[in-house]
């Protein structure tokens, strides 16, 4: 068999969700559900791979939001009362259905993974799953990549520079403090790319970036490797294309593994499954019926008549779709391996969420994966897209062309009846900011005016959010987004007017800084050509 | 403290100028938004003494050699507008082409009063490029500039690998008007 590599690339990211403002709030269960069935189980795995001395190389890109919220204590102690209260309905499930044959294994099962779940997040972590991240990186089973601060959907931003400007510099700035050192890929929100953004990629010091098949198929020429080979912008970036078949076999709602009829089935919730009076003590507000996580049955096929959820058969299929993943990745290798002058590349980018959260077997699959390609397939490397890199830098001169790996493909996703309204609001804010960075360019940097400037800018950021968009084009939580584009740009508004009336409230300032407190470090100058942040 | 500001109001205030922007959607669709201001409407109309003349809205063709170059601007779609602020999708676009968009008042003598004109945009070629160049640039040299120390690949005159992904299929094609990258 032929000689090849493969990135497995996660993308974690959830728009910021946090609201000191209310005693709890549904949408933060986003992160809670996220930690819980997604990021949890995916360090576990890493590590147990690591224990098992397996070679392990996978690409993880954390999101600077979701990096923040991980890192929040107002956040770490709200998740903990959210696992007490699962560990609380768990426990009633286990008497409730003790009698019951197919679901008290269930049942018993839900409690004792909240309770592991709850013991690992306080004692194994210590409450920091940021910091376990950037400790497998050490160890070198992971690489991690940033993305653009808020997750900005670039091309509809670009017609102001400096906002695009502001999310790339600001992603990598972040993910700098964090880590201890700056990313070397970036992961493009929704792939989204254009021709020209290598540019400020370069500034910010990125190597490399993702995009989808089609920015590299329908690029300034065509690709002399096809999708084998990473490319290089004329300045040196290296883009890396979605691999469109492996994406496939994982995505598809048809024909990927996750709708095999022995995984469990997503929408089959106790939340919604049970009488409300058992469930109502466990929601937030009493009244409105939530996914809670405990769900009993299995995809099973189309059918309203599921059958209940065997782990043991589950982790049977788990293996099975590894193995047919890694024997179609090696097919590919063995049919391009022969016309080129270097080992076939493969990269496989998917949502991380996707794994555990919506595929609840997502993470035992992504191990096998990892074990199966040690022990069966020597030929086909895990690697990480800096590897590659590593092991043959010269690659062909490609400009990409525009594309996301929206449903379109390109920016139609965002841009829509449902959302348009919101770009001429995003980019006369942006201009509106740069105007008052220039003027006030010289502000003492904690000066009432340089803080209102700074918080505005964490504001119009997180306004610039892609989630917030595409929930609108989906039609979920759309009272929601709406809400939030409209009190993000509300407050970056207020604080501008502020700002040019020479009239700041220090009470009002001081509670939206502790409201979205997102890039503490983060100084306006970036939106007149300065850097991210003038702190060291 | 933070509950008593939870929502500040977004008050959409209009611009104080006048503005249009193109956004491009997909290879065939370029979106435009638009606003234009009373008095830049009224002083348009009075000082080329055109008081009935309606506010339109022109998408122009650039089919010159750059982004920036209006020179062969060709008007495509033209249309008055009832009202000072709107938004607008324009469809059925080629693919590569260069649009660029204009907002004013047409004048009796077939001339036009632009009070405001958009950025130009480039729409991304819906296929693979006929071209085919493969010059490597060793990216660990620092990769800046031009690839002009790139060598020409030695495997011969065109790709090794022909890919055959069928992407994207929701778009359909009204044709091209020229190769990737021949005009810029």
């Amino acid at each position: 068999m032929a000689a090849g590599g493969l990135s497995l690339v996660l993308h974690a990211h959830l728009p910021f969700v946090r609201h000191p403002e209310h005693e709890d709030f549904l949408e933060e269960d986003w992160l809670f559900e996220a930690i819980t069935e997604t990021y949890l189980p995916l360090l576990r795995r890493l590590e147990r791979l690591a224990d098992d001395g397996v070679p392990t190389r996978f690409t993880i890109s954390l999101s600077p939001t979701l990096t923040a919220m991980l890192d929040d204590d107002l956040l770490r102690d709200r998740y903990l009362l959210h696992l007490e209260n699962l560990i609380e309905l768990a426990e009633k499930e286990v008497h409730r259905t003790r009698a019951d044959a197919a679901f008290a294994p269930l049942a018993q099962y839900y409690r004792d993974w909240f309770q592991a779940t709850r013991d690992a997040y306080l004692d194994r972590y210590r409450r920091d799953l940021a910091g376990a991240f950037g400790s497998l990186e050490e160890t070198g089973a992971i690489e991690l990549m940033t993305c653009a601060a808020t997750h900005g959907f670039l091309p509809l931003l670009k017609t102001e520079p400096e906002a695009v400007r502001a999310q790339v510099l600001l992603g990598q700035e972040s993910h700098r403090r964090r880590f201890g050192k700056p990313a070397a890929g970036i992961w493009l929100p929704e792939c989204g790319y254009y021709p020209g953004l290598e540019t400020v990629l370069q500034e910010a010091g990125f190597r490399f970036f993702v995009v989808e098949s089609h920015g590299v198929l329908n690029g300034s020429v065509r690709p002399h490797y096809g999708l084998r080979a990473p490319v290089a912008c004329p300045n040196g970036l290296a883009a890396f294309a979605r691999d469109p078949e492996s994406s496939h076999q994982v995505w598809s709602a048809d024909h990927g593994y996750p709708g095999d009829p022995n995984y469990r089935e997503f929408y089959r919730d106790i939340g919604f499954d049970l009488d409300f009076e058992i469930i109502r003590p466990h929601i937030l507000d009493g009244k409105t019926r939530i996914f809670t996580g405990i769900k009993y049955y299995r995809v099973t096929g189309d059918t309203e008549n599921k059958l209940p959820y065997d782990p043991k058969q589950a982790r049977r299929m788990v293996l099975s779709h590894a193995r047919h993943f890694l024997e179609q990745r090696q097919l590919e290798v063995d049919r391009t391996a022969p016309a080129m002058d270097r080992d076939p590349h493969i990269l496989c980018p998917y949502d991380a969420e996707l794994f555990g959260h919506w595929w609840f077997e997502g993470p035992d699959w992504l191990e096998a994966v990892a074990r199966e390609a040690a022990a069966a397939h020597p030929d086909l490397r895990l690697l990480s897209p800096s590897d590659s890199l590593s092991q043959d830098p010269r690659l062909q001169v490609l400009t990409p062309s525009a594309s996301s790996w929206g449903s379109e493909g390109y920016s139609d996703c965002w841009l829509s009846g449902a959302n348009a309204w919101i770009y001429p609001h995003l980019h006369r804010a942006t201009r509106r900011l740069c105007s008052l960075a220039a003027r006030h360019a010289k502000e003492p940097a904690q000066s009432p005016a340089a803080r209102a400037l700074n918080q505005a800018a964490r504001s119009l950021l997180i306004a610039q959010a892609s989630d917030w968009p595409f929930i609108l084009k989906t039609g979920t939580s759309t009272e929601y987004s709406e809400k939030r584009i409209r009190d993000h740009l509300g407050r970056c508004q207020v604080l501008c007017d502020a700002v040019d009336n020479n009239a700041i409230d220090p009470y009002r300032l001081r509670a939206l800084e502790e409201m979205d407190n997102l890039f503490p470090f983060l100084d306006f100058r970036l939106y007149n050509g300065g850097p991210a942040s003038l702190l060291p | 403290m933070c509950r008593e500001i939870e929502a500040e109001v977004l008050s959409p205030s209009p611009p104080a100028f006048s503005e249009i922007v193109l956004l491009e959607m997909n290879p065939h669709r370029v979106h435009a938004y638009w606003h234009v201001t009373p008095e830049a409407l009224m002083q348009a109309r009075r000082d080329h003494q055109a008081p009935n003349a309606p506010l339109s809205l022109w998408l122009y063709g650039l089919f010159g050699s750059t982004l920036d170059d209006d020179q062969a601007a060709v008007p495509l779609h033209g249309e008055a507008l009832g009202g000072l602020t709107g938004q607008r999708d324009f469809e059925s676009l080629t693919g590569g082409g260069v649009y660029r968009a204009a907002i004013g008042l047409p004048l009796s003598d077939g001339g036009v009063v632009v009070v405001a004109s958009s950025n130009p945009v480039r729409l991304p070629f819906p296929s693979p490029s006929p071209r085919y160049e493969c010059s490597l640039l060793d990216i660990r040299r620092g990769g800046v500039g031009a690839p002009s120390g790139g060598e020409v690949h030695p495997l011969g005159p065109g790709p090794a690998i022909v890919s055959s992904v069928p992407w994207p299929g929701s778009v359909s094609s009204v044709g091209g008007r020229g190769a990737h990258g021949d005009s810029d």
